[in-house]
């Protein structure tokens, strides 16, 4: 596959305030990206970048081999959908999906046999006359994809798809999204701080932090091989620990980690012995046995614990344990721990393989 | 909610109506209706056969000298109107661009000619616009022209004065709209393929029509009833409707004659503004019916199964 879209390098300034840093990353054809950060990491100013809205003080964006920093957006052929869709008020829906393609000039028959296939692609044909205001938060957000899909765009920018929408309209949408985005095959940038909705829609996912790319990867890949705490934090839930590396080779890592004894972890390159360590364990990773159960397993790290609270949240059970001075979350599945209660001690164990170590300071 | 509930809460709503309601009608209605029955009143020391009410209105509209000055009122009212629109639009755009002090040092330029007294502003228009002024000295200099013109005690001068003092009306009701407008409206139709003009003309223009609409309104009503400033620049040669009615009430002490000009004031005021958006609305209708021709897909989409 070839790079599409190749971003490389940008950076930009507001006064002393760098909101981009170095951003550099490329999407395939065909391919959905999703640049994933906290509020204010400078997802929607790449955005603006890359559309042509803002200029990037250094840095350079590619669009199928040719570099378009030069161009004003009207230029670029990208199709964006905004956070707030920007319908506009004074047009119908007709109107505002047909905008693009009379921009283009195109012959007022083509204007109608197009704007009637991207009104049918998001099943609202029927809506053509109406105004914006007359249509609901996820009838407006599929005209909007229909505008900027009417034009046919080399490249498709979504910002915050779904952030105007409640909860359950949310997983709806972005079920719908994903439905519609697969046959397309256009290049996708969508940008989002759910980390969810992130890994629903993308083939990869780009964390973001202050103006920083700090992983690129497959959404498996960043979940279970997060490149720093930040990652591992932002996406999905972990548990965190201190420790000491005992030994470390290509095979995997040994550690001490005060109150929990010794640990096996995944092999992580660089570490030697003495180097202080964050341990990261997913809560889902961890299953409880009882205090009492024989047969321990090559491969797996065994902690001994007591059951200190258990929530019931319907799909998951989530168990809070000490083990020592040290808390865990443990998240089972269905009635296993049932046999359990609180105060019984109990054994948690995981895989050294989802034991996972950041050297610290890499935050 | 509850029977009694329902009553309170309707009670505490018509108290809380009441002020407004009541200041409303002392100080706006009652003035008004006060007016209109002084206008079909008649004056003292006036008999005879046809001293009726309506006697008043019949003279005032044959009296062709009273048309000549509502006409001229009227025509330097639109004209007052069409120029503050047009000079004023690029002025908004600018306000409602910028931010912070720059936004209120523009607003107190704007404001200035309506904080200053009437006087003051004649005198700075005697300086730039009278046979010695500035304008005409600079005029000569240049040898554009050979001796002085008359800029002062025309009908120009009055509607360079009222667009001075109008300005601010209208800058503020277009900023405010154009500042309600979606930035992201733009972007959008620029990342559709639409050049900075075009997106302006197609965008943001059509949006900030009710602003401009409301500043027309402004603009016109208070240009209707201008008196200081026609007054002081048109001399006393180009009166307008408001100076008449003044000096029927004040110097000739005819004070049913002086109502009824001012009734007609009104008449004609919101008779031409209702003309006006009565057209605006006609032209809109127009579109909507040219576009109620519903293209093909959508009605099939209406009667397919969705
Ligand atoms: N025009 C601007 N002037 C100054 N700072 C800006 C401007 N636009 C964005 N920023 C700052 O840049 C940072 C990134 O903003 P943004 O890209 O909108 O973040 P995100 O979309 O990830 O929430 C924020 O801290 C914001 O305050
Ligand atoms: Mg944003």
């Amino acid at each position: 596959m070839t790079d599409h879209l190749a971003v490389d390098g940008l950076e930009l300034s507001f006064g002393t305030h760098q909101v981009l840093n170095r951003v550099t990353f490329s999407i395939a054809e065909g391919e959905r990206l999703c640049l994933l950060g906290p509020s204010g990491c400078g997802k929607t100013t790449t955005l603006q970048v890359i559309a042509g809205f803002i200029q990037a003080q250094t840095g350079s964006v590619t669009v199928a081999g040719r570099p378009i920093d030069h161009l004003p957006p009207e230029k670029r052929n990208i199709g964006i959908m905004f956070q707030n869709y920007a319908l506009f008020p004074h047009m119908t829906i007709f109107d505002n999906v047909a905008f693009g393609l009379r921009m283009r000039r195109l012959p007022a028959a083509d204007v109608e046999q197009r704007v009637g296939e991207a009104l049918r692609l998001v099943r609202l044909a029927h809506a053509a006359q109406k105004s914006p205001r007359q249509l609901s938060g996820g009838e407006q957000q599929r005209i909007a994809f229909a505008r900027a899909v009417a034009i046919r765009p080399s490249l498709l920018l979504l910002d915050e798809p779904f952030s105007n929408l409640d909860a359950r309209l949310r997983i709806e949408m972005r079920d719908e999204l994903l439905h519609l985005l697969r046959p397309l095959k256009i290049a996708t940038l969508m940008v989002t701080h759910d980390q969810e909705e992130a890994m629903a829609i993308a083939d990869r996912v780009a964390v973001m932090r202050a103006g920083r790319i700090e992983q690129i990867g497959t959404p498996q890949a960043v979940y279970s091989q997060p490149a720093n705490l930040f990652v591992a934090h932002f996406v999905g839930e972990s548990n965190v620990l201190d420790g000491t590396v005992l030994e470390g080779s290509a095979a995997g890592t040994r550690l001490e980690a005060p109150g929990l004894g010794s640990l096996n972890a995944r092999a992580s390159g660089g570490l030697r012995r003495n180097d202080q360590v964050t341990v990261l364990v997913r809560p889902e990773r961890i299953s409880l046995l009882p205090a009492g159960a024989a047969g321990r397993e090559p491969g797996w790290n065994y902690v001994p614990a007591t059951l200190d609270e258990v929530v019931f949240l319907g799909h998951r059970t989530e168990c809070r344990l000490l083990a020592g001075a040290r808390r865990l979350t443990a998240w089972q599945a269905g009635g296993t721990i049932e046999a359990l209660r609180l105060g019984d001690p109990v054994i948690a164990a995981w895989r050294h393989d989802d034991t996972l170590v950041v050297p610290q300071g890499a935050t | 909610m509850t029977r009694t509930g329902s009553a309170r809460w309707l009670r505490s709503w018509l108290l809380l109506i009441a002020v407004p309601l009541l200041v409303f009608g002392v100080f706006y209605c009652a003035p008004i209706a006060n007016l209109l029955r002084l206008s079909f009143s008649v004056a003292e020391g006036q008999t005879g056969a046809n001293a009726d009410g309506l006697d008043i209105y019949a003279k005032l509209l044959g009296d062709e000298y009273f048309l000549l000055i509502v006409w001229r009122t009227v025509k330097l009212s639109l004209l007052t109107t069409l120029a503050c629109a047009i000079l004023c639009y690029p002025v908004s755009m600018v306000v409602a661009q910028s931010k912070g002090w720059a936004q209120t040092c523009l607003f107190i330029v704007l404001l200035m000619p309506l904080m200053t007294s009437v006087t003051v502003t004649t005198y700075g228009w005697l300086i730039l616009l009278g046979q010695a002024g500035v304008v005409n000295s600079a005029l000569m200099g240049l040898g554009v022209i050979d001796r002085p013109q008359r800029l002062l005690q025309n009908e120009t001068a009055i509607v360079v004065g009222l667009v001075q003092v109008m300005s601010v009306f209208m800058v503020l009701s277009v900023a405010a709209a154009l500042q309600s407008i979606d930035s992201n409206h733009v972007r959008a139709a620029r990342s559709l393929g639409a050049s900075p003009w075009s997106a302006f003309w197609r965008i943001v223009f059509p949006q900030s029509l009710p602003g401009l609409r409301t500043g027309c309104l402004l603009v016109f009503s208070l240009s209707m009833s201008a008196y200081a400033t026609p007054g002081v620049l048109g001399g006393p040669r180009l009166k307008f409707v408001s100076f008449l009615i003044y000096q029927q009430a004040m110097q000739l002490l005819d004070w049913p004659r002086a109502a009824a000009m001012a009734v007609l004031l009104l008449i004609v005021t919101t008779g031409v503004w209702g003309l006006a958006s009565a057209y605006g609305q006609l032209k809109t209708w127009r579109r909507r019916q040219a576009e109620a021709a519903v293209p093909a897909f959508a009605q099939a989409g209406r009667q397919g199964a969705i």
